[in-house]
């Protein structure tokens, strides 16, 4: 898949996968590599970066193997901010699908 | 790549970032690691998945707005430096502060002294000049004692004026040399700015010779205008200080008085004929 078409959505797949449930960095990787075939570096990053934007919060968690594992849950404007992003993608992905068919 | 090494390399890119939050990314790779090799995958393979490091600093870096080029190492190096030398800076600069506060401390000293007995000189005189009327008018007829009176009169609006036009001619002066005196300072100042942004790159070389040449512009201004206040001749100095004995003692007979005052030469002349005449008058009656 194009690198730049993957960039733009990977923050919507991050923000929708935590909606219902706090995950830990490994779990939302593997969830979202699921969708995209990604590159993992690239999703710590983005965690970080939609931490410090205050879309995530983190805490830590004892699990029962190794050590605590640090756990994202999505703050109020973060469910905002991706109810914004999906009805964007939405609008968008429909507006490029109808000219693409309307070309055929 | 093994573990230790990516980890290490990682913290080293990331060193412009707190120790708290590298601690924390590097927390969080090392159990993403962790957790692939118990999935079954070796250190090597499962750093393989994270591609190139420096993108991946980079990517990391960006969440932050930090510019991903920067060499983190090399400034590291370089703030130790700068700190250190802004410390000598500072110690230098606050001794010298200390030595010319001390200097100009004195200076001023000299210099209010210096006012006071200026603007104490034309009440002196004043006082001095009714104290001859006064004298004068004891061994004077009708005419000599009208005539010292305005004589005498006219003497100190002369002196004020002459004691006025030069005040305000120091003032006038001193006011251009202060104010050229701190167009050098800001000279100076945005000089020292546009180096230090002409060394991190930006095209400001033709700003900074401007400055130059503005900086030694006012500086010349700032002496020009300081040599041209009018400092007291060697007599003026002379008449200061006994005009401030005298009015202390009030001893000095009228010949001293007379001979220790600063006439102008036509006045002089004139006050000669004057008491000339005051004699004359005097002889007739």
């Amino acid at each position: 898949m194009n690198a730049q078409f993957k960039k733009g959505v990977l923050e919507l797949i991050v923000l929708k996968s935590v909606i219902h449930q706090d995950m830990y960095g490994y779990e939302l990787v593997e969830e979202v590599s699921k969708v995209v075939d990604v590159n993992e570096g690239t999703i710590y990053p983005l965690l970080k970066r939609l931490t410090n934007e205050h879309y995530f919060e983190t805490y830590l968690k004892e699990s029962t193997e190794g050590p605590p594992r640090k756990y994202y849950h999505i703050t109020a404007t973060g469910i905002l901010y991706q109810n914004g992003l999906e009805q964007e993608w939405n609008d968008f992905s429909k507006r490029v699908g109808d000219f693409l068919k309307e070309k055929k | 790549m093994k573990k230790e090494e990516f980890l290490t390399k990682l913290r080293k890119n990331l060193s412009v970032l707190e120790e708290k939050e590298v601690q924390d990314i590097v927390e969080e790779y090392e159990q993403h690691i962790d957790m692939k090799m118990k999935g079954g995958l070796s250190e090597e393979e499962a750093i393989r998945d994270f591609g190139d490091l420096t993108e991946l600093t980079a990517g990391i870096l960006e969440a932050y707005h930090v510019k991903a080029n920067y060499n983190a190492e090399k400034k590291n190096i370089d703030f130790e430096k700068v700190k250190e030398e802004s410390k000598k800076a500072t110690e230098k600069a606050t001794s010298a502060i200390g030595k010319g506060a001390e200097t100009a401390g004195k200076w001023g000293v000299r210099q209010a002294k210096k006012l006071w007995n200026m603007l104490k000189k034309p009440y002196n005189r004043l006082k001095e000049g009714m104290r001859i009327s006064r004298d004068k008018k004891k061994g004077c007829g009708f005419f000599g004692k009208l005539w010292m009176l305005v004589l005498g009169f006219i003497n100190i609006l002369w002196r004020l004026a002459i004691w006025a036009v030069r005040l305000f001619w120091n003032l006038f002066w001193l006011f251009f040399g202060i104010m050229s005196g701190i167009c050098t300072l800001g000279c100076i100042f945005l000089f020292g700015a546009l180096i230090v942004l002409l060394v991190m790159g930006y095209p400001l070389a033709g700003a900074t010779m401007v400055m130059i040449g503005s900086g030694i512009t006012s500086t010349a201004m700032t002496l020009l205008c300081f040599s041209l206040v009018k400092r007291k001749g060697k007599k003026d100095t002379k008449d200061v200080t006994k005009d401030s004995d005298e009015s202390g003692s009030h001893a000095g007979d009228l010949e001293e008085t007379e001979e220790d005052w600063e006439y102008p030469k036509d006045a002089k002349v004139k006050k000669v004929m004057v008491i000339n005449a005051g004699e004359e008058v005097l002889n007739h009656a």
